[in-house]
């Protein structure tokens, strides 16, 4: 469990002293990427505890689902004018809490 | 998997091997988390001011490229305009002897005034920004170029006798005439209501050895810049031509003093 905060010390450290092109992308995209990120971890850490193997291919799955579909929709929504930010941020932020729900002692 | 037997099998796992093992992908993900955290550290000071709200950005961008396609047309328009002005004289100015001391003279308004294109010597100034450095707590505000460096810059060349400036960003150049307007829009600087991103090339036409001491002296416009990675190139030409002012230049108000009879 440790590894994950050293890992995200890790990785803020980098994203500090280095220019990576986040502007690159609509800050619709990025909020989309956090919390696909935040998701598919808690999915991650929800299998690993639970003692399953080979994790990997399902977390991975998960997040391009996640981003694939909702960047499609928000894609969409802007060119369609029509306003669907909430509607592609959604599932994954229900999947996210349906994740930490799992870590409620039982 | 239902959130009971995730629930159950991690409470057995807790009570017997304590150690499991986390998969790669968590921790690269988490890694790549870190690095998004980062990043309201690294934008915020790059826009200070107040955020535009997300819902209507999209529908000014929308108005603004509808409004650039009819200033284009509308410039197309002017320059047909100018062209049939530009016969007439012509053939006024043929027709009559007398009026070629007025055409000349009307010429060399229309110079001044930035309606004819123009050439002749002079230099041209290339101002770029560079990356500003990974300082925490730097304002990364100084190290962009403002609208009170071209217009310092612009100034000091006026100063030094320049006959006629443009400024060229990309592949659009403004012309400055005297209702030229140099300013700050967000991140982009509007020159004659045209929006531009540096690096920026200004031309001026005048006394090539004048105008580059003007802006190479000692504590001049210029020095001040390269302090914050803004690289300046200045380049003495013997002939260029800049093209005329592209907008409207039609008054309303302003009018000729009408001399007591």
């Amino acid at each position: 469990m440790w590894a994950i905060p050293v890992m995200v010390i890790i990785g803020f450290t980098i994203g500090y002293f280095f220019n990576i092109p986040f502007n690159l992308a609509g800050s619709k995209y990025l909020a989309l990427g956090f919390l696909a990120l935040l998701d598919s971890i808690s999915y991650g850490l929800v299998r690993d505890l639970s003692g399953q193997k080979g994790n990997n291919g399902p977390i991975l799955i998960r997040l391009i689902i996640g981003l694939v579909l909702g960047g499609f929709i928000i894609f969409f929504g802007e060119k369609s004018q029509t306003d669907l930010y909430l509607v592609a941020l959604f599932p994954l932020a229900v999947g996210f809490a349906l994740n930490m729900y799992k870590f409620l002692p039982k | 998997m239902t959130s009971v037997e995730v629930g159950n099998e991690m409470k057995s796992s807790t009570n017997g091997n304590r150690k499991k093992r986390l998969s790669g992908m968590t921790l690269i993900l988490s890694l790549a988390l870190g690095i998004m955290l980062a990043l309201p550290f690294k934008v915020i000071p790059r826009n200070s001011g107040e955020p535009l709200p997300s819902e209507s950005r999209q529908e000014l961008l929308n108005r603004m490229s509808k409004i650039e396609e009819e200033n284009l047309l509308l410039v197309t328009e002017l320059e047909q305009g100018r062209g049939t002005i530009a016969s007439l004289e012509e053939s006024l100015a043929q027709g009559e002897e007398a009026s070629q001391g007025l055409s000349d003279q009307m010429s060399r308004y229309r110079i001044l005034a930035g309606l004819d294109p123009v050439q002749g010597p002079g230099i041209r100034l290339t101002l770029s920004e560079h990356e500003s450095p990974a300082i925490p707590g730097a304002d990364i505000a100084n190290y962009l170029i403002h609208q009170e460096d071209l217009l310092n810059i612009v100034n000091e060349i006026w100063l030094a006798g320049a006959e006629a400036i443009a400024i060229r960003s990309r592949n659009r150049t403004e012309r400055l005439i005297n209702t030229s307007t140099i300013r700050c829009v967000g991140s982009l600087i509007d020159v004659n209501n045209t929006r531009m991103t540096p690096p920026f090339d200004i031309f001026a036409i005048g006394d090539a050895d004048d105008l580059y001491n003007a802006l190479t002296m000692p504590w001049g416009v210029l020095e001040p810049l390269e302090f914050y990675n803004i690289s300046s190139e200045i380049v003495k030409m013997d002939d260029m031509v800049l093209p005329a002012y592209s907008g409207s230049t039609i008054l309303q108000y302003a009018r000729q003093v009408e001399e007591a009879e």
